[in-house]
């Protein structure tokens, strides 16, 4: 099943349109939506779940956001990017609260609140008053609070933020584990490009309130690719073979006497490599496909040279 | 990969709760915040306790003690008792709301809870009557509970010769009741309203303290002046005259006179004070469900 599917979807404020009839069926495990500021990553996120009115067709979960808000709502978990908690509690209260607000019945939230923190990796604090934690250590609070509930699908909105390479690095970890531990999928929206690249197998991009593309990480960054644009490594030589590719309507740039990158002209494969090596006697000791980064793949899908 | 604690998952098959019953969650969690630590709520309870206690002790021993009130008018001491601990109990709900009732919203803003509140399916009414009830609740233990255990000490340490004696008597308990839940619809919906309307707990408190003490006394004096009843503005004021009409005690403790505002306009006041505090809370309320989540719009 599709996690979200968008049909025409639109949304004006006044005289902006933040989302322009956005049409896409998003599946995945762990889904990057990507888009710099501005971009209506927001006001689509409140759309899906029901928060605000739209034009156009959208459902989470099978279900419609338009009509059945309340219940996507209790089927999905929110890990906000900015500080969400009530003042005075403790993590065991504040999950307890959480499951509560979301159905659960008061004891099975509160074994679930102390799972959710233990998963979090924040158990030998969770008595301790949140007001006091350090970034980190909410960033894991908001995790599991997002967590209790048990939903088929979270949201996190920046959940890197403020950490340092450590704790980002264990955050990271817990949420890509999250699909297999816990059966949900991941909607992950951040502008930290190599977290995506870390951790989602799927992308979302949105520029000025449209969608700009819907796949896969390797469809993203392969998009440009091709297989045709190639680095190639030999044994020796490495302008010996520039020379005969470009005769062959390749163009070619040597990075090193054993590397070149080679992109291919149309309607060619990596065959013509191999002929034009086997033809002025050069080993051939590797061919990989040349990807772009996810950061110059972002730029070009938006419309930015990088 | 660093380790990964799990204490292993199952996923939630039993029913959850119906949308529109969380408002109790809420309900309760705003009962239990208050009764946190002791200066939020306990203290307040204690002294309106005491303040029974006294009345109390004043009916059983001092029944049929004459009191000159002034103004030409006398009493007895149990007669004034209610009237005077209704005045009391008045006091010490505006002193819990300072602790805690001009403060709760407020706090909600500044800390961010509105997203933890409208990222799951709690909807403004359910936050609305959640806060408004756990809090009413509160207060209605002091305005409530406590004029009511007076009225039936009142009842009950009077010597009746006979049933015919005691039913009028009776009447004092809904009489009671009644003025109960006027005052704790204001002293509930007005401090909230004020915390909805400024999202910092200081300034919230700072205000509402200011429209009670400074506004509604600034109101009573030019009532007076201009010969209106703009002293029903005044929230401690138009509810003691409603107490003074419903109980029959023209007079204050500090030998005031509570009978000069009419009670229509008194009612009229707190009821209009009351209902526009808790349209500014569901405004305030639908505006956080729309902007705060996934930030602002």
């Amino acid at each position: 099943m599709n996690v979200v599917e968008l049909t025409d979807l639109s949304k004006n404020f006044a005289l902006i349109k933040a989302l322009d009839h956005v049409t896409a069926e998003i599946t995945g495990n762990v889904i990057g939506l990507l888009g710099p500021n501005g971009s209506g990553k927001s006001t689509m996120l409140k759309c899906l779940l029901g928060l605000i009115p739209f034009e156009g067709s959208a459902r989470v979960l099978g279900l419609s956001s338009a009509t059945e808000g309340s219940a996507i709502r209790d089927r999905v978990g929110y890990m906000p990017e900015q500080e969400a908690f009530l003042s005075g509690m403790n993590a065991v209260e504040l999950c307890t609260y959480a499951g509560e607000l979301s159905g659960l019945p008061r004891t099975e939230a509160m074994q679930r609140a102390h799972a959710a923190l233990y998963y979090a990796g924040i158990e030998d604090k969770r008595y301790q008053p949140v007001d006091g934690y350090s970034t980190g250590q909410k960033q894991r609070v908001k995790l599991a609070q997002a967590l209790v509930h048990d939903p088929e699908l979270l949201f996190l909105d920046e959940p890197t933020n403020g950490l340092d390479p450590r704790s980002r690095d264990e955050m990271l970890d817990l949420i890509v584990e999250l699909p297999g531990r816990r059966g949900c999928s991941i909607i992950l929206s951040t502008h930290l490009l190599p977290d995506v690249e870390r951790i989602c197998d799927h992308a979302v991009i949105m520029h000025q309130g449209a969608l700009k593309f819907v796949g896969t990480i390797d469809e993203l960054r392969g998009a440009y690719g091709d297989d045709t644009a190639l680095t190639v490594e030999v044994k020796a030589d490495a302008q010996k073979l520039a020379d005969v590719l470009s005769a062959a309507g390749a163009t070619c740039k040597v990075s090193s006497p054993v590397q070149l990158s080679v992109d291919l002209p149309p309607h060619t494969t990596t065959e013509l490599v191999f002929r034009q090596a086997r033809a002025v006697e050069l080993q051939i000791r590797g061919i990989e496909v040349r990807r772009e980064s996810i950061e110059a793949a972002f730029l070009r899908v938006i419309g930015v040279a990088p | 990969m660093s380790e990964i604690h799990d204490l292993g998952y199952k996923r939630y098959a039993g029913t959850r709760q119906e949308a529109s019953r969380r408002w109790r969650v809420i309900m309760r969690n705003t009962i239990a915040n208050g009764w946190q630590t002791f200066f939020r709520y306990k203290a307040w309870l204690g002294a309106a306790v005491i303040v029974t206690a006294i009345a109390a002790v004043f009916i059983f021993i001092a029944t049929s003690k004459t009191w000159h009130l002034g103004h030409g008018i006398q009493t007895t001491f149990a007669d004034m008792a209610l009237p005077f601990a209704l005045d009391l109990f008045a006091k010490i709900a505006f002193v819990l709301s300072l602790r805690l009732g001009a403060t709760i919203i407020a706090q909600d803003f500044a800390s961010g809870a509105f997203v933890f509140y409208f990222a799951r399916s709690t909807r403004p009414i359910d936050y609305l009557l959640g806060k408004l009830t756990g809090y009413f609740l509160l207060v209605g233990v002091i305005l409530i509970g406590g004029p009511l255990l007076v009225a039936l000490m009142r009842i009950g340490f009077t010597g009746y010769k006979d049933v015919s004696e005691l039913i009028p008597q009776l009447w004092l308990i809904p009489k009671v009741v009644a003025v109960g839940i006027v005052g704790t619809i204001a002293y509930t919906a007005i401090p909230l309203g004020f915390s909805a309307m400024i999202a910092n707990p200081r300034y919230s408190l700072g205000v509402w303290a200011g429209w009670y003490v400074i506004a509604g006394s600034m109101a009573t004096a030019i009532g007076h002046a201009m010969n209106l009843p703009l002293g029903a503005l005044d929230i401690g004021h138009a509810f003691h005259s409603v107490t003074a009409y419903a109980l029959g005690n023209p007079i204050g403790i500090f030998g005031q006179r509570l009978d000069d505002l009419p009670l229509a306009a008194c009612l009229i006041s707190l009821g209009v004070q009351s209902a526009l505090a808790i349209g500014a809370i569901m405004v305030q309320l639908r505006h956080a469900q729309r902007s705060g989540v996934g930030g602002s719009t």
